[in-house]
Order: C-alpha cells, then sequence, then structure tokens
C-alpha cells in the first residue's frame, strides 16, 4: 500500500514536468521503475498514436458512464434492503443478483448492435468443415485423423510433417466482421481480413513452389526460402516472392486488385499477359484495373494499406462509396445510401474498430458532412 | 488512534464513482484488453464497496485501495478464464500482468495521463480555438479574420495557453480538438 501511494505521487510529478518542463522527468522514474517499464511509461505518455488510442477509449468509457451509474444505483437499492433484513441470506442473494445483473448487461448491450450469426470456418475435406471460434485453443485435424496444427487464439498454426508426400489444401473463411491469422507449415503468416477466404496446402511440399490462393484481403509475411518461391493467386493476378511482406486485396466487388509492398520484392503479373511481369519496390503500390485490364504502379503510404491488421480503418481521400464497403465487411453491416451528393464526397478519417462502433463511427462521417440515416439492426439507410 | 476509514453515505459514493470510474475502466482495460469486461470488473468493484460501506479515508489511499481492487478482480477474471481455456499464452500473460512492476507501471500510466488531460482541457475554450488554427499553420491576422477577434487578442490568449503549455502538449492538444479527424 505504502508503495503504490508513493507511485500515485510520482505520476502526479510526471505529469506536473510534462506539463511544466515539456519533458517527463526520467531520473525520477529511475527511483522507481527498471528500464523496460521506464521507456513504456515515457512512451505511453508521449507518442501520439498511444495517447489518441488511450483518449480514445476513455472517451468510449465516459459515454456509457452515466449509464452504468444508474444500474448500479438501481441494483444497490434492493441490495441494502436486503442487507438490513436479512442479514447473512442477503449476502448470497446479493451475488445471485450481482450474478444476473452482470448476464443481462452482457446481453444487452444497449443499442449496440447484435453480432452475427456467421463464424470463421475450416473446410479440411471435401464434406468435412469445422467451426472455429476466435479465443479457442484446439488441435487440427485431418479426415484421416492426423494433427495439421492448433489453433492458439486467434492464430492457426500449421505443423511442417515430412510425411505428407501429395497436396492436401486446407481452405479458410473469414466472415465480415472479424479478422484471423494463419501461420503455414513454412512459417508464412498470413493476417486474413473480413471477408476474405484462403486456400493452402497445409504441408508445402519440397522442389515445388509455395502456392496459396485468395478472395479478399490478406496481408503476408512470407518466410524466406530462395529455393521454394511463393505465389499467391488472386483472381487473375499472381504475386510471386521469395521471402517479403506485402498486402493484396482482392475482394470480388472492388475494380482493382491492389498488391502493396512493405519489405523485400515481388513480382506482379496476370492470367491475360502471364509474361509481362512487374516487379513492385518497396511503398509502392500494383493495382490491375479489372475492366482496363491494365496494371498501375505508384508510391504510397503503406501504413494505410495495413492499418486493418491492428484494427485501424484508415480512410485518405476515400470517396464515400469506398468508405461504405470497408465499413460493411469490417463491421458487418449493411449501408444503403440513397444520398447522391454523398457518393462521391471525399473524406480523410481514421477509425479503431476495437474503440468505435458503427454508432461512433456514423456520427463522426455525419458531423463532417450532416446527412440524415437511421440504424436498424445491422442496417443502416441513408436519407 | 486515528480513525482510518469512512463510513460511506449515498452522496460521497456517487462522488467516488463520478471521480473514478472511467480510469478504473481503463486501468482494468490494461489486463483484461477488453472494454465491456473491463466496464464488469469496475461495476464489481464498486458493488463491493457498497457493501462494505467503508472506505479510506485519505484521498492517496482511497486511490491505491481503488486500483488494488480493480487489479485483483481483473486478474480473477482472466485465471478463472484461463481455468476454462487453458492456452499457454494465456497463462504466460497472466504470469507477466500479475508481477508487481505492471500494476505500478500501469497506474502511472492512467494517473499521469488523466491529469494532463484534464490540464488541457480547462483552458477556455476560445484560447483552445486560437492555439489550434496556430498549429494548423494559419497566422495571427488569418486567425483574427478567421475567428473576428484583434490580433492582440489573439497575442494574449497566445501567450496564456504557452505559459502554461510547452511543445511536447501539441499532441495533447491536436487529441483533443479533433480527436476523429486528422
Amino acid at each position: 500500500m505504502k508503495k503504490i501511494i508513493e507511485i500515485l505521487e510520482l505520476s502526479k510529478r510526471i505529469s506536473n514536468s510534462i506539463l511544466n518542463k515539456d519533458n517527463p522527468d526520467n531520473k525520477d522514474i529511475a527511483r522507481f521503475f527498471e528500464k523496460e517499464d521506464r521507456e513504456y511509461i515515457i512512451n505511453n505518455l508521449v507518442d501520439k498514436e498511444k495517447l489518441r488510442e488511450q483518449y480514445l477509449l476513455r472517451k468510449k468509457i465516459e459515454k456509457s458512464k452515466s449509464e452504468n451509474w444508474k444500474k448500479l444505483e438501481k441494483g444497490k437499492k434492493t441490495n441494502i434492503r436486503y442487507l438490513v433484513f436479512l442479514g447473512r441470506v442477503a449476502a448470497i442473494f446479493i451475488g445471485l443478483f450481482t450474478t444476473i445483473y452482470f448476464i443481462q448487461i452482457k446481453k444487452a448491450p444497449s443499442n449496440e448492435i447484435q453480432i452475427s450469426e456467421e463464424v470463421i470456418k475450416l473446410k479440411v475435406g471435401k464434406d468435412n468443415i469445422k467451426v472455429i471460434r476466435q479465443g479457442e485453443t484446439r488441435e487440427i485435424v485431418a479426415v484421416s485423423g492426423e494433427v495439421l496444427g492448433i489453433q492458439n487464439g486467434n492464430k492457426i498454426i500449421y505443423h511442417t510433417n515430412p510425411e505428407i508426400k501429395e497436396l492436401v489444401y486446407n481452405e479458410l473463411e473469414v466472415p465480415y466482421g472479424k479478422i484471423f491469422d494463419i501461420e503455414l507449415s513454412d512459417g508464412t503468416i498470413v493476417h486474413l481480413n473480413s471477408g476474405t477466404s484462403i486456400k493452402y496446402p497445409v504441408n508445402f511440399l519440397k522442389g515445388k513452389k509455395r502456392e496459396v490462393f485468395i478472395d479478399g484481403e490478406a496481408y503476408f509475411d512470407v518466410a524466406k526460402d530462395i529455393n521454394h518461391p511463393f505465389i499467391v493467386n488472386a483472381d487473375s493476378v499472381a504475386v510471386e516472392v521469395l521471402g517479403t511482406s506485402f498486402n493484396i486485396s482482392s475482394y470480388k466487388e472492388d475494380t482493382e486488385i491492389k498488391t502493396v509492398l512493405v519489405e523485400g520484392k515481388v513480382n506482379m503479373y496476370n492470367t491475360h499477359s502471364p509474361n509481362n511481369k512487374i516487379i513492385l519496390k518497396p511503398g509502392y503500390k500494383g493495382a490491375w484495373n479489372k475492366s482496363e485490364k491494365h496494371t498501375y504502379v505508384e508510391e504510397v503510404d503503406t501504413g494505410l494499406y495495413i492499418g486493418w491488421i491492428s484494427g485501424e480503418l484508415i480512410f485518405r481521400g476515400s470517396t464515400f462509396n469506398n468508405m461504405v464497403r470497408k465499413l460493411e465487411r469490417r463491421y458487418n453491416v449493411s449501408i444503403s445510401n440513397n444520398n447522391v451528393d454523398l457518393q462521391n464526397k471525399k473524406f480523410n478519417a481514421r477509425f479503431s474498430v476495437n474503440v468505435e462502433n458503427i454508432q461512433d463511427v456514423m456520427e463522426s462521417i455525419n458531423k463532417i458532412s450532416p446527412f440524415d440515416y437511421k440504424i436498424i439492426d445491422n442496417q443502416i439507410i441513408i436519407y | 488512534m486515528l480513525k482510518k476509514t469512512n463510513q460511506l453515505n449515498r452522496k460521497e459514493y456517487k462522488a467516488l464513482f463520478n471521480a473514478y470510474y472511467t480510469s478504473l475502466c481503463l486501468f482494468s482495460n490494461k489486463y483484461m484488453n477488453d472494454v465491456e469486461l473491463s466496464k464488469d470488473v469496475v461495476q464489481d468493484v464498486f458493488i463491493n464497496i457498497w457493501q462494505k460501506k467503508t472506505i479510506p479515508k485519505e484521498k492517496l489511499a482511497t486511490k491505491a485501495y481503488l486500483y488494488t481492487a480493480v487489479k485483483n478482480k481483473s486478474l480473477d477474471y482472466l485465471k478463472s478464464k484461463y481455468q476454462r481455456v487453458k492456452s499457454d499464452q494465456t497463462l504466460d500473460d497472466i504470469k507477466k500482468s500479475e508481477k508487481d512492476s505492471f500494476f505500478l507501471r500501469e497506474v502511472v500510466v492512467v494517473e499521469a495521463s488523466e491529469i494532463i488531460e484534464k490540464a488541457v482541457n480547462t483552458l477556455p475554450i476560445k484560447c483552445k480555438r486560437i492555439i489550434n488554427l496556430s498549429l494548423k499553420g494559419l497566422s495571427n491576422k488569418q486567425i483574427a479574420e478567421e475567428l473576428s477577434i484583434s490580433t492582440s487578442t489573439i497575442k494574449t490568449q497566445k501567450k496564456i495557453a504557452y505559459q502554461k503549455m510547452r511543445p511536447l502538449l501539441k499532441d495533447y492538444f491536436l487529441l483533443l480538438l479533433s480527436p476523429l479527424f486528422l
């Protein structure tokens, strides 16, 4: 207890030195914390992103504060009465009451959108589809009974298995509103965005190219193996790499298939002219326009394309129409827009899926460009 | 002997809730990584307080008591969840967050950032608006036109603000003035 009081006093001194001297007092912090924790504290108090995250969380909590107070007060009154008259029995009763009360809170997150019934599906054989629940730990077993890998929380990890001599594919389907990761048998990590499905061998074979197929959006961190090129097939585009990190987005409803290179080197080509390879450099985007059948290359801010991995939705000069598609996927909602003026309006915005729900998002857009809208379950109608 | 605890009445209870609820939720979230669950944890702690009706008398001791209670409740929850899910990673995470140094450093982050945010937020609105425009690169003259006030007012307001706020606070400023659209 004494220690934490000292820590509270330290917090006061740190904030005062930031407010008055523009610098947290490193020496003072060092009296209480080791290097790693010291850096963590300072970073959390001066880093722009960290500040923003924290601030938004605070606001989100503030929003439901009075509502939570009311609930607390309501519950409390009943408790007092029982406390007075029933003494010991009351304690049990209160316990029970609290439990019921908590279940109720969880069941009805005020007017938030209901979580969709859609689930992550893993197809391990022709008729063998497993439902993957986020956060669980379980083994992934082939139809033959062999253990292929393990699901650990929000990720499936495939083991290498030299016994497997032929290509066996698994297919993973991530619905709208969810994201999920897999680690392939070669150590390649794939982050899958909402509304994405991917087909991949449970084991890559020696001497063969490593090849996967994707529909939707994914970020690949490919394990280096110069003897086995890694190929991502997305609709009519193929991206070939040796070991590198890149993002590829190929949703059926989008007009372009976009590849953004973060690190390393990739070759892009398409089925219409497979010999016409385009080499992308880090920080560049190659976009294949489906109707024009042409690839455009341009320099981009890669952060805008990979923010989704950490739950960020970033828009820079995006038209409302483009924004709508991304919001629908990420929040698993359907947005019908009847406001013609709005369609091609351009927005800069940044949302954090873990902090802001779809109501918050709609409110924010509305503040910038007012329009009438209604949210009914997971339907949003704009007039 | 000095009386170290306080009998809580309704009014004090509400004041306690108002003063600490948000920070405690934020703090619990460092353990839980889930805002809704964090709210539940804090709510639970407040229910316990009302049942006991006693609370340390001194302000810092109250805070210390609350942070400790929220930490314990959060860890209880994580452990009971671990019992059900049994994943190595969760156990590692729990062990890490059980350490005293984790607890103390998160208290510092939540406490210090709250004080700073409050300080920036208490600046008068006019003052905030001027600083915001100036951070956007507008000259005093341009700001004067934008807000239809005299340039001398702007100079004094800026002086007030900068006396309180150093350059590092620029980020806090931008944050509080335009949280969503950067």
